[in-house]
């Protein structure tokens, strides 16, 4: 065989495999840019979609597909105190005309507590147990309100909802995640991989609020859980499982000191969350027909949030530092992803209803409110206006 | 890393009996002079690629878990009678190519230069190419080179294993 020949056919065997890896695991991370104005008209424009969708009683547009002009039938307490939530982060962020909408959500909210646990659940009306998720994202909303205005009107139903998470959550911080309002009892067994983190931040916000009051002791035996036993237990697989409030839950303990093993935990949140966004970030270099679509926004949001999360944690706490640079650079980068494939005015003006879809998330012509509610929490995140004064 | 990539008795064992010292010195010294100039280049190739290191290296895993896994099942490449016979022209083929700058030293020699600079590069690659020629020079008829490039091969497919493992989990 010559040379030249042998040359040519490694030179041959060389291309074929760098193509089939630049398809693939080699494909470029695109990132689009990110600034902190972009991130803030992005999420505005998604408050603008929920309050387009909101109802009189309160509820907000739930689920919705573009193309039939329809929305789709169901709804869900516990997204709808997350998309309450959200409207008053971003009222906290600056943005006032954001509490209105929340507001009549928050009604919606009130008029569905009861007498749970010796303190106060929030129900669907009617439903005969109280989820800890709904009462856990409603304090957090509440907690959010608190910073928006200032208006403390509301500390004794945040005081009450604090108690009913405290008996789910439990002395060693696993929580149970239904509570039996007929036999007044936590349901044994039932467990959420969601809520137990939304409880955890809940409470550890309520200790924020009010430092004298024990708040904390619930709220570090959830990080401790989460961050020694709950996969395991709870069999999660490909540990750690990426959890969103498990990330929030630190950033607001961090400033009080964490131990090893929740640096531990937020260093695997923080590995688990960057290389989602990597991914994502290569997906348009893929070729489509073996590869998953793009993340909803929702899914997409929450990891951008998770990053906003414990980027303020590193930045706190020195034993993270090394990350500081990494978790900025994948932060920016699925802010970015956010707001290229928000969809801007031009996009929803050949639509039925473009005010039902200017400013939302969609994925196949379809969008859940929860996709508005999870990135445009994670674009606040972005912004750095997350726990933090409002300015 | 860079030792597995390079695979000394696979080197040793592909020379056969048509080894020349001198052409292999030359050859050895190049590869590892292109390994490093590979490593020194990797931070504008990654850039030029739009990948950042962890991305970089998942797909170096994937390369070297390749090659690995061929010297596990096939055993050493082994070259033609004929490669020996060509005097100098055999430094570039097929004493360089293909049997030294292999896809794995290439994209080893980026990653770890991405990742760890050029003088881990500068040294990894060094003694790899130094005991391959050490080797072909002072036992180069030992039958036990074909299975010793297996279990290089096998500690290869570890190494992309863990090397995977590192890009998955890194921010």
């Amino acid at each position: 065989v010559s040379v030249g020949r042998r040359l040519t056919l490694t030179a041959v065997v060389w291309v074929v495999g760098l193509g089939g890896l630049r398809l693939s695991f080699l494909a470029p991370e695109v990132c689009p840019p990110f600034d902190e104005g972009r991130a803030l008209g992005a999420a505005a424009s998604a408050a603008a979609w929920i309050e387009a969708g909101q109802e009189q009683d309160g509820r907000y547009l739930y689920e919705y597909d573009r193309d039939a002009n329809e929305a789709r039938p169901g709804y869900n307490i516990v997204r709808h105190a997350g998309v309450t939530m959200s409207l008053y982060q971003l009222a906290a962020a600056g943005a006032d005309d954001a509490l209105a909408a929340a507001d009549a959500g928050l009604e919606l909210m009130l008029d569905g507590l009861v007498s749970a646990g010796g303190g106060l659940a929030l129900i669907d009306p009617g439903a005969p147990t109280a989820r800890l998720g709904a009462s856990a994202l409603m304090a957090a909303a509440l907690e959010d309100r608190r910073d928006a205005t200032g208006d403390r009107r509301y500390d004794d139903e945040l005081r009450a909802l604090g108690r009913f998470l405290a008996v789910l959550v439990g002395p060693d911080g696993r929580a149970l995640s239904s509570y039996d309002l007929t036999l007044d009892a936590p349901t044994p067994g039932e467990r959420s991989r969601y809520a137990t983190g939304e409880a955890g931040w809940a409470l550890a916000r309520l200790h924020s609020l009010f430092p004298d009051e024990g708040w904390d002791t619930p709220a570090r035996a959830v990080a401790d859980y989460l961050a020694t036993e709950r996969d395991a237990a709870e069999g999660l697989d490909f540990r750690p499982w990426p959890d969103q409030w498990a990330a929030y839950l630190l950033a607001e303990l961090g400033p009080s000191h964490l131990d090893a093993e929740h640096i531990t935990y937020a260093r695997a949140l923080a590995e688990r969350f960057g290389m989602l966004v990597r991914v994502e970030s290569q997906k348009d270099g893929w070729p489509v027909a073996f590869v998953d679509p793009r993340a909803r926004g929702a899914g997409l949001g929450v990891w951008v949030e998770a990053l906003g999360s414990l980027e303020r944690l590193a930045a706190i706490d020195d034993r993270l530092a090394d990350l500081r640079s990494a978790l900025a650079a994948r932060l920016a980068c699925g802010a970015g992803l956010l707001v290229e494939r928000q969809v801007e005015d031009a996009g929803a003006r050949v639509f039925a209803a473009p005010e039902l879809v200017r400013g939302a998330w969609f994925r196949e012509g379809v969008t859940r409110m929860d996709d508005q509610q999870h990135a445009l929490s994670g674009l606040l995140a972005a912004a750095g206006r997350i726990g933090v004064e409002a300015p | 890393m860079l030792l597995v990539a390079v695979n000394p008795p696979a080197v040793v064992a592909a020379l056969g009996d048509g080894r020349r010292r001198r052409e292999l010195a030359l050859a050895a010294g190049l590869a590892a002079a292109v390994a490093t100039a590979t490593a020194g280049l990797s931070g504008p190739v990654l850039d030029a690629l739009d990948v950042t290191a962890p991305t970089f290296r998942v797909a170096t895993a994937v390369v070297l878990g390749v090659a690995g896994v061929r010297w596990l099942a096939l055993g050493p490449w082994v070259l033609p009678g004929d490669a020996s016979q060509q005097g100098w022209r055999s430094v570039i083929a097929p004493l360089l190519v293909p049997l030294l700058v292999t896809p794995q030293l290439i994209a080893v020699s980026t990653s770890v230069g991405a990742d760890r600079g050029v003088a881990t590069v500068v040294l990894g690659a060094g003694v790899a190419m130094v005991l391959a020629w050490v080797a072909a020079v002072a036992c180069p008829r030992r039958p036990g080179w074909a299975v010793a490039s297996r279990f290089v091969g096998l500690l290869a497919v570890v190494v992309a294993l863990a090397l995977a493992v590192d890009g998955v989990r890194s921010v």
